[in-house]
């Protein structure tokens, strides 16, 4: 099903190209030491690993937060650091752990992000549409953001991330700490949206089976290296395992890159 | 500019809401008035009522009575027979001895023992003792006033044979007007507007810390850095929403303040102003000109600038409000000690070393332009202006810098053993 996807999908243009990126916060803190890897358009790449591995990192470059020690990144083309007014016009972020303004409500927070987005007023019209639906939050878009449950939060979050259709979607481990009912509506809400409207996703999670199940291909990070990288089908032939979580403990383990 | 707007929009909404923001703004307008109502209400009520002054008569004569009849034309008189009947609801007892008729009579200093009463510590208790005080001092000049008379000779011009015609000299230049009329004028201005720009910049700074703390507190400071907005415009209308909420709460505090300054500030100087030459008043140059004004407007609006910008940076090292706004402990000092110096000294008079902190704090400058507006010193103005122009333009950099670099997401204030120290704030 996934492969079938992907031969329709996929136009062949390059949406993403990460090229040696290395980060260091600090003398001691080397977050990545050498990233690289491209996706296209219409795919949906997941980032896989621990908690450490430098998956924020690379997200965050990508999103045009961070500037690379070394190496360098693109999105359709234009480069993060140099054009990165042009990358953020192409892009929607869902950072890790985010929130929204407390004391605004739901409804005001969309608002206010799609301000940015839109370029006149049936475009915005049409993106707080697209947010209500992806959200599903109803007349609770009315309350204010501090009486929402994680899960509310959550929905809201990633309506705000996608409700422009950016050609790129970077989502930021989309459903850490949600219960099993939020978790699978978010997944849903990210699958559908990509096959419908076309866009890519790169997404980071250490949930691997919800990888597995999301994505057309997936790289494992560790230790701030892409350690193995293919789709999950692909990665779990390889090495023989009966899911990504072995091929995980297979590659972090064998020393080769540790 | 729509985007500017929007971000501007958003910030009210999001202060404006915070409930501390708005129990802030509720206690600013609140406090002064409700101080004066309980300072203001018992004194109206003490200068209203008269003293009460027991009197033991062991003298019986005739200046004896007409002592105790001059007095009671401003005092309650209560006759007792002896000190030891003195209760604490009198405010001073009046002792004449045996002998007092018959020494005025012939033109002896005669003598009187008194004893004020001061029941407790309050204000009220203290006004009224004092009162009975005067009221003995008016019984003292009736009495000369009847026995000058007697005498034969004018009263009026015998106890006051020279005629003051009181000027004012103030800053070179001179005027018909008693000096208290001009000193009280100058105070209430001299303390009034300083302390109020001292609120105005207290509240911006927090504003302002706050603004940026709630970001990092919310974890929506990435979201909102991935938008395709110029990050000069969410700084601007960060420092505009500060700015806006900040004078609506100076400008509550001013209401509550001035309405405080009404209520306890007695109306003599009122009655002073309105006999004297206004135009006499003016001459003296106590008023700013629209220059003046208009300079130190400039010089209040860096100030705000300066204190907003320091704030922004301060708040995106944070990771909450409430750490925030410990680390404004820190900004704190810079604005208090030169509020505290400037409003009862001048910078002529302090020493040397405490002036030169105070010239270089730049949070000093918009409460010395205050003062240099009053007396249209242009030079101090214009001097102000620049050393703030250029420390305000210097932090608004510092700040536009951060945010345009990762270091806005990065920036963290270490503080470890020192944080201890920074809670005590």
């Amino acid at each position: 099903m996934a492969s079938w996807f992907l031969v329709t999908k996929v136009t062949g243009v390059v949406a993403v190209k990460a090229e040696g990126l290395v980060k260091v916060y600090s003398k001691d803190v080397r977050a990545l030491d050498g990233v690289s890897f491209e996706i296209e358009e219409g795919e949906i790449f997941g980032l896989i690993g621990p908690n450490g591995a430098g998956k924020t990192t690379t997200l965050r470059i990508i999103a045009t937060l961070l500037t690379p020690t070394e190496g360098r990144a693109e999105v359709f083309g234009y480069d993060v650091v140099e054009e990165s007014d042009k990358v953020r016009e192409l892009i929607g972020y869902l950072p890790e752990e985010a929130g929204a303004y407390k004391n605004l409500s739901g409804w005001e927070f969309l608002q206010f992000i799609a301000k940015f987005r839109a370029k006149n007023r049936p475009e915005y019209e049409d993106m707080l549409e697209r947010a209500r639906k992806i959200s599903a939050l109803g007349d609770r878009l009315n309350d204010r953001v501090k009486a929402y449950s994680k899960g509310m939060l959550r929905r809201l979050l990633v309506a705000a991330a996608i409700m422009h259709i950016p050609r790129l979607a970077i989502l930021d481990e989309p459903t850490s700490g949600l219960d099993v009912v939020n978790a699978v509506r978010i997944r849903d809400i990210i699958r559908s949206f990509a096959e419908k409207e076309g866009v890519t996703v790169l997404l980071s999670s250490h949930n691997m089976l919800e990888v597995e199940y999301l994505c057309d291909r997936v790289a494992i990070i560790h230790k701030g290296r892409i350690v193995a990288a293919g789709p999950p089908q692909e990665l779990k032939e390889k090495y023989g395992a009966p899911n990504l979580e072995e091929v995980f403990v297979e590659v972090a383990g064998s020393g080769a890159f540790s | 500019m729509e985007h500017l707007a929007n971000v501007v929009k958003k910030e009210l909404l999001e202060l404006m809401r915070d409930q501390k923001f708005i129990a802030g703004l509720i206690i600013s307008v609140l406090m002064f008035p409700l101080m004066g109502t309980i300072v203001g209400g018992s004194i109206g009520a003490s200068t209203a009522e008269k003293s009460v002054i027991g009197v033991v008569d062991y003298d019986g004569g005739e200046y004896a009575r007409l002592f105790q009849e001059y007095l009671s034309e401003s005092a309650e008189i209560v006759r007792l027979r002896s000190l030891e009947e003195a209760t604490e609801d009198l405010n001073a007892v009046i002792v004449i001895p045996e002998g007092f008729s018959k020494n005025i009579s012939s033109y002896l200093k005669a003598d009187v023992e008194v004893y004020v009463i001061l029941a407790s510590s309050s204000i009220s208790a203290t006004i009224k003792s004092s009162k009975a005080t005067g009221a003995i001092m008016g019984a003292q000049g009736r009495l000369s006033e009847y026995v000058v008379e007697n005498a034969g000779l004018n009263p009026d011009f015998t106890l006051k044979p020279v005629r003051i015609k009181e000027y004012t000299i103030f800053e070179g230049k001179v005027a018909y007007v008693p000096p208290e009329v001009v000193s009280n004028l100058v105070f209430s201005q001299v303390a009034m507007l300083p302390m109020v720009i001292f609120m105005l910049v207290m509240f911006t700074a927090q504003l302002a810390i706050t603004s940026m703390a709630l970001e990092k507190e919310n974890k929506t400071l990435e979201l909102l850095l991935s938008q395709p907005v110029n990050r000069m415009t969410i700084l601007v209308g960060k420092l505009i929403a500060s700015l806006i909420l900040s004078l609506i709460s100076a400008f509550a505090f001013f209401i509550g303040f001035s309405f405080y300054m009404s209520q306890t500030v007695p109306s003599s100087t009122e009655n002073i102003v309105k006999n004297i030459n206004i135009n006499e008043l003016l001459s003296l140059g106590v008023f700013p000109t629209p220059v003046s004004s208009a300079l130190l407007l400039i010089n209040v609006l860096l100030g705000l600038l300066a204190v907003m910008s320091l704030s922004v940076v301060i708040g995106a090292a944070t990771e909450d409000v409430r750490s925030a706004q410990s680390l404004m402990g820190l900004v704190f000092p810079l604005i208090l000690i030169p509020a505290l110096t400037l409003m009862f000294t001048d910078l002529e008079t302090m020493p040397l070393p405490l002036a030169l902190v105070v010239i270089a704090d730049p949070f000093s400058h918009p409460m010395i332009a205050a003062k240099a507006a009053f007396t249209n010193n242009y030079s101090q103005l214009l001097l102000s202006a620049a050393y703030l122009i250029v420390f305000s333009l210097v932090s608004l950099y510092v700040a536009s810098k951060l945010f345009a670099s990762e270091r806005i997401l990065t920036l963290r204030f270490r503080w470890g053993r020192r944080r201890r120290v920074l809670s005590l704030f």
